[in-house]
């Protein structure tokens, strides 16, 4: 877990300033953590020259981030294709795929037929904005989110689409969004982990995809900027409780008599790794208590149980989970990445995508308005998509209530809400078949740069020098979308 | 740019000099890379204004503008330094957020008053032949290396520290070394040691320990990603253990680093490759490889060669590659042809990008001189069943042909109307899409059946039959069909409306099917254990006859009745669904992954005679093709056994039985030899392109193998192959192997580098602390035959390494990193050590080098959070692999092993060349809390309390295991009132003692008092945890 601002525990001028720690961390010459630049972090001595930086006020404290793993389908839940309808069937124009490149799934499918979705849908909110019968409740709060429905990948694949979202490359080897986020701006509470991780299965019949440790992973950042999993099943986060036999007060001997004989050695060798060892095992000691009080949910009220629905009150699923994730930032954990996985609706989609939607629909929308009774919308920003969208075109046989959908990276939508992001918004367009993007594109590094922008990052300066280059979450490409911003 | 400001700095380049003067490597070189060459290096699809800054030539010629950026010795005439604080058009540009500092600024403006001299990049030339520097303190240095630390220590008016106290020393130098801390033996022997070279002997005693090659192995294992499992989506596993055992017995047997590097980048390419030596190429499979369904196979071929290059790259040249793969190099010479030159050399591999086996091909097969023996017991027994049965059929030939023409006759099939089977062909063999049922869902494709073709199934699709085929509990059916499954784990077939219904799958090497009327009372039940090859045709007849009995649903492979274990027989219901008959898919939807071919749904039961007779005209269809006098010998071997099953005497039964017996024998002793991923080249070689953008799809002009024109070049007329490559590698004058390869082993014991960027000498790293020290080391290192025990003895008998690690307030002050080595190096251990340490210390350490991976205990949930539908449970081993080093435990990429993970080790999915060192609150409750260690505390609790002695003397025995002294008195004290508090609690609390001892499975101490054991427990885990401990001191 990040301990950016423990690091080294009060100042001692035997220590390490954090400008050398980051210097040194940083295997090189010239890569400075973010955390030191910025006006609310770090101490001012000895400060380097931070003329060239550009300085944003930073517009949300913390991301949320909803990830719905395995590829959600953007046109049967919030890209309405209304005249599709005509084409039912027919093969999908050449005109309009444009040679793209498919899945070795559907490449070898004779036809491609156009595939309107089965569902009804409605404008809703002030805003007007289409979202489909399958998402009832997202579809009451609507005027709190922001629509991106131009979203774009390169990705046609789970595994390499997924890491290019959370790590800026489809390959492994890069670090994820979370630990460039405890990274570069650090924690702001020192008894929970920065980057927090909650995992949770969908209800769709097909076998979910497997996740990767390297989605939440530092790769070459300082391990401690790695996510922390918190667990439904067992210890909530791993070695967390004592072992059995050992209560609270043997485990508070051992600590003070461990302090002791570590101070001893202090005495002796004159290294400030011993103090900082000491302060992470009372650290680790707080812990103890802090988490499970967290995870506790015995003081939530039967109403917002009601609100965030029946599953909440499971441990493990995407509503204990969205619950969770209100508390995380309650408590001012800087990136609460939560995946619900098996959106992944090759064939069978109609009645997949609904299993799947009534897992996630209530929690997502109680979590944003619950957020938002409690005035931390403001400063929360919350995103929900998955790593790519589906294809217009059935895989395989189209049915008169049944069909499937391959991966499709030309567009897909995501929608943000709270901040700092424009409510009510719906940006960008896809054509008449929502194959492509026609209007205002959002390539995944457009809206990781747009995400960091919110957190007070200058994407293209939040960087790690590995193996002779400056390594960005954004690669070399981003552009913030500033038309989302309010 | 420098961080360090005022403080020693690592542009502590040329120990020894003024620091006045300007030097090109160290002061300007690095502010051109830094500032300038992104834009004016030797990128030449970037270079702004024609003016490159990388050469001397292309930074004095005048640029597009027809200004001169350096004009040497006239600094104002110069627009380059102009340029640096021009108010309005700025270099570097504002929107780069660089600005050279002033005193940047004075360097460069002297340097172009000395006349803008340049000079190739440090770690391109050869290393300088050194002399060690002359030192004023001549006591001190006790071989090279310190004269050259000492020198420089001089100049900055440091002394250098103490000696470490020997108890200290050797354990550092047994960490350093082994991994291992020295056992009390080990400890007292050196401490009594009194010749004046009793350290010199302790360090031989530890390199010649074969504990030395596992320590050494965990090193080399991060910079080859290994891993036991195949890391992209299902994350698969993999067998490639057995060249994890080579990288160990290689250092235990000091291979020199010259023929090290060969045999592991081109063993297989050797004249007459040994088997050791071709096991040895498992470093270049040691990458990731997908089997993601729907991945485009030339993508992921393009990534695991590029993966390979950048390796070699890192681990031997220390040049970061990888930026050269989409344009030229940015900073470093080198262009992007070159990179595909160089990426052509590893380009020649037969293996795919998309995979589906656990073991990627190419592998090799590796019995122990145990299963060869047994192995060729089998073989040879086969072979006298084998002349027995021909001899036996001799007599029959003219029987045999008579029997061949029947069999034509009456074609195959199950000689019965079937309900499926015509529709079902036309789908299968991929003719017209018929209009209903059986219809195919998802893409199709198609591969050689068993007759004609069959429907290869790759997970997303499955093939529907009528609802209406009577499958229910009532009526007789039989389904049979052929298969042959490409993964372990399949979904075969479901007729079910919810729980109801039909349902056959293929898990972990068991078939299961079930009928059922309700989800868990009402229901029919089987299990059948590894009927079913992998990669193999089988067929499988389900014949049932409408009795609601277990003993009523049989189920045949290949003919043959098999074995099954009734899990239930408590069906009553109809069981009927109204749901298609779907091959390809199981009721709990796991998909199919392999062929399928020749479907029969029959409305009747089957006789065993009729099944038999059924595979077999099936089984032969492709046989009778081929005229006989054409037929290979398994074709024939397959004619014959079918004619002997169907219509032989019993004798050539009984032969037929015993040959079939040893078979199986070979096969099944085949199975569990060991296998190992390796290199293997394709024939003929693909050629290479330069590929726009990097990618797959986009080549361009092809190229030869090559290396970069700036480095040596390859001996002329050589093959272009990954040999040529590896030799030159190695050539005694390469700049960088070397140099790179004794950083490396500088950082092993130092804990940092003389240069930090470890894999990166290039522009953008960081120069060397001691230039001339590095490459005196790296030309001692290659004069002494690359012998790597040997530079580590070197390293470690230095006077430098032997000093104490306690700094003086001075020194943390001046030099807060320890890069000029005015102190000994201190480090915590890594997460190996320090599980090993506590295995070790406590006794349970079981010392057998290599093997198969093992399952130590971890908690629970892991693998299932992950993996594909939840399906992989992590199941700890029990005994002896619970108590293994640490390097042995199975290595999952996408959920690697907890505890060692908490510890800053790598995810094992790419090259690693440093890890990082943090210091957190989970490391803390790891080692406080999982099970390993509590286990350890106990049982190293346990062997204190079985000694005899008062509670003070055991304490000191325990302190001493962990710390290799005895406790002060006030640690004594401190220790002491823990134990009292402890003893009290669990005396009066004997439940919670019970629980504490009972974790883990070493029986250590259970015959001890409960109360007592726990509160030594306690005590002996606090100790494990202190500072002291944990640290390297």
């Amino acid at each position: 877990m990040s301990s950016c601002d423990q690091r080294h525990p009060p100042p001692a001028d035997l220590l390490l300033s954090r400008r050398q720690f980051f210097g040194r961390s940083a295997l090189g010459i010239g890569s400075v953590a973010l955390s030191s630049l910025l006006p609310h972090a770090g101490s001012a001595a000895g400060a380097p020259d931070l003329s060239a930086v550009a300085r944003i006020a930073p517009r949300a404290r913390r991301i949320i981030y909803l990830f719905m793993h395995g590829g959600p389908s953007q046109i049967d839940l919030f890209d309405h294709k209304p005249d599709i309808a005509r084409f039912r069937g027919q093969d999908l124009p050449d005109s309009v795929r444009g040679g793209q490149r498919l899945t070795g799934m559907t490449s070898g499918q004779k036809t491609l037929p156009v595939t309107p979705s089965l569902f009804r849908f409605a404008r809703h909110g002030q805003c007007g904005a289409w979202v489909s019968e399958l998402l009832p409740h997202t579809a009451k709060i609507v005027d709190e989110l922001c629509f991106i429905r131009s979203m774009h990948t390169e990705a046609i694949n789970h595994d390499p689409a997924v890491t290019l979202m959370q790590t800026g490359h489809q390959q492994p080897g890069r670090p994820s969004f979370g630990s460039w986020v405890s990274y570069g701006i650090g924690s702001a509470n020192r008894e929970l982990p920065c980057f927090v991780v909650l995992l949770s299965r969908g209800s769709a019949a097909r076998p979910a995809d497997p996740l990767y440790a390297r989605l939440w992973g530092s790769a070459f950042l300082p391990s401690d900027h790695q996510g922390v999993s918190f667990r439904s099943d067992g210890d909530p986060v791993l070695f967390l409780s004592n072992p059995p036999g050992v209560r609270a007060d043997a485990r508070r001997d051992q600590l003070d008599a461990l302090a002791e004989l570590n101070q001893q050695q202090q005495a002796r060798q004159l290294d400030p790794e011993i103090e900082a060892r000491i302060a992470q095992y009372e650290l680790a000691y707080r812990m103890q208590s802090s988490v499970p009080g967290l995870l506790d949910l015995k003081g939530e009220s039967p109403s917002t149980f009601d609100a965030y629905g029946p599953e909440s009150r499971i441990p493990g699923t995407f509503a204990s989970n969205c619950l969770l994730a209100r508390r995380l930032a309650e408590r001012d954990v800087r990136f609460i990445q939560l995946y619900h996985r098996g959106w992944d609706q090759h064939q069978n989609l109609p009645g997949d995508l609904r299993l799947q939607c009534g897992d996630i629909d209530q929690p997502a929308a109680a979590l944003v308005w619950d957020l938002k009774q409690r005035g931390l919308l403001d400063d929360t920003l919350v995103v929900w998509g998955g790593e790519f969208g589906r294809t217009t075109y059935s895989q395989g046989r189209l049915e008169a209530d049944n069909y499937g959908r391959d991966h499709h990276g030309r567009c897909f939508t995501v929608w943000l809400a709270g901040g700092g992001i424009r409510p009510g918004v719906t940006h960008g367009e896809t054509d008449a078949f929502g194959y492509n993007v026609v209007r205002d594109p959002v390539h995944v590094h457009d809206l990781n740069a747009t995400l960091l922008h919110q957190l007070g990052v200058e994407h293209t300066r939040l960087t790690y020098r590995f193996q002779g280059r400056d390594f960005r979450l954004t690669d070399v490409h981003g552009n913030i979308v500033r038309s989302l911003l309010t | 740019m420098c961080l360090l400001g005022g403080l020693v700095t690592a542009a502590a380049f040329a120990a020894t000099g003024s620091r006045e003067s300007v030097d090109f490597i160290r002061d300007i070189r690095p502010i051109l890379s830094e500032h300038c060459f992104s834009c004016h290096g030797p990128d030449e699809a970037t270079r702004e204004s024609g003016l490159r800054f990388d050469q001397r030539e292309g930074a004095l010629q005048a640029a597009k503008s027809g200004l001169h950026a350096i004009v040497p010795g006239h600094p104002d005439q110069s627009e380059a330094l102009l340029r640096l604080t021009d108010e309005l058009d700025p270099m570097p540009p504002v929107e780069t957020g660089k600005r050279l500092t002033p005193a940047q600024q004075a360097q460069f403006r002297a340097w172009i008053a000395a006349g803008a001299p340049y000079e190739q990049h440090w770690s391109l030339q050869a290393p300088a032949a050194n002399d060690p520097p002359a030192v004023r303190d001549r006591t001190w240095p006790t071989n090279p290396i310190d004269a050259f630390i000492l020198s420089r220590l001089e100049a900055e008016g440091l002394a250098p520290a103490q000696p470490a106290d020997p108890a200290t020393l050797l354990r550092r130098v047994s960490f350093d070394l082994t991994g291992l801390p020295p056992s009390p033996t080990e400890l007292a022997a050196f401490l009594a040691d009194s010749r004046p070279d009793a350290y010199q002997r302790a360090v031989d005693r530890l390199l010649a320990s074969p504990t030395f090659g596992e320590r050494m192995a965990v090193d080399w294992l991060d910079a080859a990603r290994y891993a036991d499992s195949n890391g992209f989506f299902r994350d698969n596993t993999r067998q490639i253990w057995l060249w994890r055992d080579w990288v160990i017995a290689a250092f235990n047997r000091n291979q020199p680093f010259d023929t090290f590097t060969i045999e592991q980048i081109a063993g297989d390419l050797l004249p007459h490759p040994t088997l050791e030596q071709r096991i040895a190429t498992g470093f270049n499979r040691n990458h990731m490889v997908t089997g993601e369904t729907g991945v485009i196979d030339e993508e992921y071929r393009v990534e695991y060669v590029a993966d390979r290059l950048e390796t070699t790259g890192n681990l031997w040249l220390g040049l970061t590659l990888g930026c050269a793969r989409c344009h030229d190099h940015k900073y470093d010479p080198i262009s992007q042809r070159e990179y595909y030159q160089l990426f052509a050399f590893f380009n020649t591999g037969v293996e795919k990008g998309l995979v589906n086996p656990d073991d990627p091909p190419p592998v090799l097969e590796v019995p122990t001189p145990r299963q060869r023996s047994a192995l060729s017991e089998a073989a040879s027994r086969a072979r006298k069943a084998e002349a027995e049965l021909q001899q036996s059929l001799k007599p029959d030939a003219e029987r045999l042909d008579q029997w061949e023409v029947s069999l034509r006759t009456e074609g195959p099939g199950p000689r019965r109307e079937s309900s499926a089977h015509d529709a079902a062909e036309a789908t299968l063999d991929g003719a017209e899409e018929p209009t209903r049922y059986p219809r195919l869902v998802g893409p199709r494709r198609h591969e050689g059946g068993v007759v004609g073709q069959a429907l290869a199934l790759d997970g997303p699709q499955h093939l529907e039959f009528s609802p209406d085929l009577p499958i229910r509990a009532d009526r007789p059916w039989t389904i049979g069909f052929w298969l042959n499954p490409g993964a372990p784990s399949i979904g075969i077939l479901r007729k079910r409306t919810q729980d109801r219904g039909l349902d056959v799958h293929w898990s972990r090497g068991r078939l299961e099917v079930s009928l059922r009327h309700s989800s868990s009372q009402d229901a029919l039940r089987l299990r059948s254990a590894a009927v079913l090859k992998r990669a193999e045709w089988s067929h499988l007849v389900l014949a049932y006859d409408g009795t609601s009995r277990a003993a009523g649903l049989r189920l045949f492979v290949d003919g043959r009745v098999i074995p099954v274990e009734v899990l239930q027989d408590a069906l009553s219901g109809t069981a009927e669904s109204a749901g298609s008959l779907d091959f390809g898919v199981s009721g709990k939807g796991e998909r199919f992954y392999g062929l399928i071919d020749e479907i029969y749904v029959l409305p009747d039961t089957l006789s065993a005679e009729d099944v038999r007779s059924w595979y077999w005209s099936e089984r032969l269809v492709g046989v009778l093709r081929v005229a006989a006098d054409q037929r290979d010998s398994w074709q024939r071997d397959v004619m014959q056994r079918g004619f002997v099953e169907m219509v032989g005497t019993p004798q050539q039964h009984e032969h037929l039985e015993q040959l079939e017996r040893a078979r199986t024998d070979l096969a099944t002793l085949r199975a569990q030899v060991p296998r190992t991923l390796v290199m293997q080249d394709s024939s003929p070689q693909r050629a290479t392109h330069v590929l726009r953008r990097g990618a797959y799809d986009q080549p361009a002009e092809p190229v030869q193998p090559g290396v970069p024109a700036v480095l040596p070049s390859l001996p002329p007329g050589a093959p272009l192959n990954r040999l040529t490559l590896a030799r030159w590698l190695v050539r005694p004058d390469h700049p960088l192997t070397s140099r790179v390869t004794v950083n490396r082993l500088w950082l092993q014991c130092f804990g940092e580098g003389l240069v930090e960027t470890v894999g990166d000498f290039g522009s953008q790293g960081s120069l060397p602390s001691h230039p001339e020290l590095l490459d005196w080391l790296a030309r001692y290192f290659v004069d002494s035959g690359w012998n790597t025990k040997q530079l580590l003895r070197l390293i470690v008998t230095s006077a430098t390494y032997r000093q104490s690690s306690v700094p003086t307030t001075e020194k943390l002050q001046r030099d807060p990193t320890n890069r000029l080595l005015a102190r000994g190096p201190r480090f915590r251990l890594s997460a190996e050590m320090l599980r090993d340490q506590s295995l070790a210390v406590s006794g349970l350490l079981v010392p057998k080098i290599g093997g198969p991976p093992v399952r130590p205990p971890q908690p629970p949930g892991i693998w299932e959070a992950v993996s594909y539908n939840g399906e992989l449970s992590y199941e700890p081993d029990r005994g002896e692999g619970r108590w293994r080093r640490s390097l042995y435990s199975y290595w999952k990429r996408t959920a690697p092993p907890p505890s060692i993970q908490a510890f800053d080790s790598p995810t094992r999915e790419t090259c690693t060349l440093r890890r990082p060192r943090t210091n957190t609150p989970l490391q803390a409750l790891a080692l406080l809390n999982d099970e390993t260690q509590v286990e350890a505390a106990r049982v190293l609790a346990a062997s204190v309390l079985q000694r005899n002695g008062l509670p003070a003397s055991r304490l000191e025995v325990l302190f001493a295991r962990a710390t290799g002294r005895g406790p002060s008195e006030s640690e004594r004290a401190t220790l002491e009132r823990l134990l009292r508090l402890q003893l009290r609690r669990f005396a009066e609390h004997p439940s919670l003692a019970r629980e504490l001892n009972g974790i883990g499975e070493a029986a250590h101490g259970h015959d001890l008092a409960v109360d007592e054991l726990a509160a030594w427990t306690l005590v002996a885990q606090t100790v494990l945890n202190l500072d002291e401990v944990i640290t390297r001191r």
